[in-house]
């Protein structure tokens, strides 16, 4: 569906994107995390044809996105900070919509009045940043997106909406197939709806796969063994001590790494699952990117 | 595969248009104010036809001086600001269809407005006054020349602003650019005159290249024949509006292809095409440094052409200092950025050496004969033409050759500071004016030169070249023809400047006082007038005519021959109109040199007169 490869973009002497492949299924969503300044607006910007690329291809379908009116007719974007006309409300943003994009369905606005909590006529600069949020997906959902690409989708919205919000975006991805891809720094929320994920570092994609199978390559590993642990056979990403108790981060499946640890002759072990925050955490760190110890 | 292509976007033009109307309404409303309104009060001081066409060179291009400018600025203002223009390029339309649909809702502003003013303009006059071709006529011209004043203004605004990236920069682009061909033009012109020993400027060429000055100084649309005004587009200003509006054309194709090569990541730069920022940066500091340059030069009073590439190199730093700040957002400036102007002042330094050291050749140009028309040499005032015979077009060159050669001798004997000019007395240094005309423009060159008896005397000088011309017998006798006719003033002023050169020349009048000044005795004593049929005029006449044929005129008169008093002719001419006659007063001042019979006269007259009284 969204299919990006060797992208790169240079601004002056700054290499933003530096061959940046990405694959984005039709009908999944997509979660593009990474650190602050990694490139990820940098890439999302490329995807709904606003960057023009000095290299690589960015296509929807196998077309180009750069000038190609009919694919980006299919794309709706929610940037982190929406822009609106000076004084248009959200009805008058809609008029602006539904005159750009054919798909623009009115009904579907009509329908979803109910679903967000956002006075119409009020102008949107008025409005509060999550009202001004909830108006972006409110005109956004009815232009019947193929594609919906999102830039920290949820910052400023209550805990409900973003549960509202995020159950209408579901619907359209079971019912209608649409694809999502989503740019967040909010890991525990990309968890729960994500189905795959690309972690971008310094304009380079580190690693993308579906999330499953990210979550089975690495494992949070407890183990407590009789005098010094020896983590040979085990790739560790990082180990922390408390006590005897040896906290470690391997990569590997779960099986692989129980078998490694039963050959220990651990007092005990146990495998726990490990969050998409912690992945993230623990990838980076390996290109230098972690919490460092500093004494203040 | 790429979608249809597709040129405009009826849903950006209306958003546009909806969300800047009030630029158009406020168009709208001033020229309402300007023209219906002013007709249906019937407030004017002409004919109709000429009022509407006389608001073409100022109001037409004032109001879409500005109002291209504000309009360009307005919907083109979401390319500055990176959401907004995140926004506008994340939508299905083309680059092509954004810009036109954009471009034509800014044009409307204007357009729409004019035909509006028209159809007012054409009910109010054929319902108040009575609709004429006059008018039609009139209103057409001033549709027409409003229409293409917009095309150009709008598309030159247009224009800068595909090329900056930061909204402040587009009206101050706008407003340098409009005037820059004759701003530079006056300040280079006065450089040169310091630079270039002679150098004088001529008309101003550049002014057509600042379309707003050339059109509100040179149109009119209108001319006088036998004290009534018709209305008349002169060829040149119709073709130079033309030629403006194609401009304009060309200016919108250059945006659309800057606009479709535009990286929407430069919203926010000063300059958002990369490859204009090292244009920007020298221009700048060329800019700074010939204004700021002459500022300084104007401010501190230091007449030399060294003080003159001091302050140009500190202009041009500053220029080049503050486009590097504004290029790069910081008042931080890296060391490699020294490099730059390094590049800049050589290239200062190497252009004022060639202009002082005369490279180019302009302080030794003088066109070729064939190519003179005319030419003229004006020395202290009196002109001598080669067409009216004066001087001839070689004997002039040889002067003018002359001059040049004996710069050095001239600038040398004028820095000593005993030299002054003054065209009342005796004359230490003259002022020379020669001008060739040639086909396509006038060649100016003015000199002062030192004068003293050993100069005049000097065979071949140029002071005793020139006065050779002026004290030559024909062109006096042409110079001073008023004075050889048969018509005899009929009043003549004499006035004498000190009263002590009466009483030296004939031992009378009072002493002077302790402190060895003359008591200032009545006006009457130092101030006659006569009037016909008194017969001294004729007299005073005769004393003149004596003087001048013998040579008592010599423009360059040195310390021996001074002016000491005046004498003012008053001649009335009469002159045929038709079957009545219509009188015509001259008058012709002439200073009193001494020792000459003039002088003898007047002193006589005035010591009679003073004797009686």
């Amino acid at each position: 569906m969204i299919e990006v490869k060797g992208l790169i973009k240079t601004f002056d002497d700054f290499r933003a994107l530096d061959g940046v492949d990405l694959h984005a299924p039709r009908g999944g969503v997509y979660g593009l995390v990474g650190a602050n300044g990694a490139g990820k607006t940098t890439l999302i910007r490329h995807l709904t044809g606003v960057y023009r690329q000095d290299a690589g291809s960015i296509t929807i379908d196998g077309q180009q996105v750069y000038e190609n009116n009919e694919i980006k007719q299919r794309i709706a974007y929610i940037p982190d900070d929406v822009f609106y006309f000076l004084t248009a409300s959200t009805q008058d943003m809609k008029a602006f919509y539904k005159s750009i994009y054919p798909r623009f369905d009115e009904e579907r606005f009509k329908r979803l009045r109910e679903a967000f909590s956002v006075d119409e006529k009020r102008p949107v600069r008025l409005l509060s940043r999550g009202m001004q949020k909830q108006s972006a997906f409110w005109l956004a959902m009815c232009m019947h997106p193929d594609v919906m690409i999102l830039d920290e989708p949820v910052d400023g919205l209550d805990p409900v909406m973003r549960r509202q919000i995020w159950s209408l975006l579901m619907q359209d991805v079971t019912e209608r197939g649409m694809t999502v891809l989503v740019s967040s720094h909010n890991l525990r929320e990309l968890e729960d709806v994500c189905d795959h994920v690309g972690v971008i570092n310094n304009g380079r994609m580190m690693l993308q796969r579906s999330l499953s199978s990210l979550q089975d390559n690495i494992v949070k590993l407890q183990i407590v063994v009789p005098g010094e642990l020896d983590t040979t056979g085990m790739e560790v990403m990082h180990h922390t001590t408390t006590g005897r108790i040896h906290t470690l981060i391997v990569r590997g499946n779960a099986d692989e790494v129980s078998i490694i640890a039963s050959k220990k002759d651990p007092v005990f072990f146990d495998i726990l699952p490990i969050s998409l925050e912690e992945i993230f955490i623990y990838e980076l760190g390996g290109v230098d990117y972690a919490v460092k110890e500093i004494v203040l | 595969m790429l979608s249809k292509r597709s040129y405009f976007d009826f849903g950006i033009f209306r958003k546009t248009v909806t969300r800047f109307w009030p630029i158009a309404a406020l168009y709208l409303g001033i020229w309402v104010l300007i023209m219906p309104l002013n007709y249906v009060r019937g407030y004017y001081y002409n004919d109709v036809h000429i009022e509407i066409v006389q608001y073409i060179p100022q109001g037409s291009v004032v109001m879409t001086f500005i109002f291209s400018c504000f309009a360009a600025l307005a919907v083109f203002s979401y390319l500055y600001n990176l959401r907004s223009a995140v926004m506008y390029h994340s939508l299905p339309v083309k680059r092509e269809a954004m810009f036109l649909s954009n471009y034509a809702a800014g044009l409307s502003f204007m357009i729409v407005p004019n035909i509006i003013i028209y159809v007012m303009t054409l009910l109010v006059i054929m319902f108040g006054h009575g609709l004429n071709g006059d008018v039609i006529t009139a209103l057409n011209m001033w549709f027409a020349s409003t229409a293409m004043m917009c095309v150009f203004f709008y598309s030159f605004a247009v224009m800068l602003g595909m090329i900056v990236g930061t909204w402040f920069m587009m009206p101050v682009l706008y407003g340098i650019l409009n005037f820059t061909a004759v701003v530079i033009e006056n300040i280079v012109n006065s450089a040169l005159e310091v630079l270039v020993y002679g150098y004088r400027s001529g008309q101003t060429v550049m002014t057509i290249l600042s379309p707003g000055v050339h059109m509100m100084s040179e149109f009119r649309f209108y001319r006088w024949i036998d004290s009534v005004r018709y209305l008349d587009m002169p060829a040149k200003d119709l073709i130079y509006m033309l030629v403006l509006t194609v401009v304009g054309v060309g200016f919108t194709v250059l945006s659309l292809y800057m606009y479709k090569k535009r990286d929407m990541e430069n919203a926010g730069e000063i300059i958002a095409v990369p490859v204009l920022r090292p244009v920007f940066k020298y221009c700048f500091s060329a800019g700074c440094a010939i204004v700021i340059g002459a500022f300084m030069y104007g401010i501190m009073g230091i007449e030399h052409g060294l003080a003159m590439y001091l302050f140009a190199l500190i202009g041009g730093a500053v220029g080049y200092i503050v486009s590097v700040m504004a290029l790069r957002k910081s008042f931080r400036i890296k060391m490699s950025a020294v490099k730059g102007f390094a590049v800049f002042a050589a290239v200062v330094t190497v252009l004022f050496c060639a202009v002082s050291f005369d490279l180019f050749g302009v302080e030794s140009y003088i066109p070729s004969a064939s190519r003179v028309e005319n030419a003229y040499i004006t020395v202290e005032g009196d002109q001598l033409s080669v067409s009216e015979g004066d001087i001839s077009l070689a004997e002039l060159t040889t002067i003018h050759r002359k001059i040049i050669s004996q710069k050095n001798e001239s600038k040398a004997a004028l820095n000593d500071g005993e030299y002054y000019s003054t065209s009342y007395s005796y004359h230490h240094s003259i002022y020379v004016m020669i001008e060739y005309e040639t086909a396509l423009r006038t060649v100016r060159r003015r000199y002062t030169l030192p004068v003293t008896d050993e100069l005049l005397a000097a065979p071949g000088s140029a002071q005793s070249l020139i006065s050779d011309a002026v004290n030559d017998i024909d062109y006096l006798l042409s110079k001073y023809e008023w004075a050889f006719g048969t018509n005899l003033p009929y009043q003549v002023q004499m006035e004498m400047y000190e009263y002590g050169e009466i009483e030296e020349k004939f031992g009378v009048m009072t002493e002077p006082d302790p402190e060895g000044y003359y008591e200032k005795p009545d006006l009457n004593v130092l101030n006659l007038a006569i009037a016909e049929p008194d017969v001294r005029i004729s007299s005073l006449v005769n004393a003149l005519k004596s003087d001048i044929m013998s040579g008592g005129y010599d423009v360059l008169t040195v310390d021996t021959k001074i002016s000491t008093g005046s004498v003012t002719f008053y001649y009335m001419t009469e002159r045929p109109n038709g079957n009545s006659v219509d009188y015509q007063k001259t008058t012709h001042y002439m200073s009193v040199r001494e020792g000459s019979e003039l002088e003898k006269l007047v002193l006589q007259y005035l010591l009679e007169a003073n004797t009686a009284k």
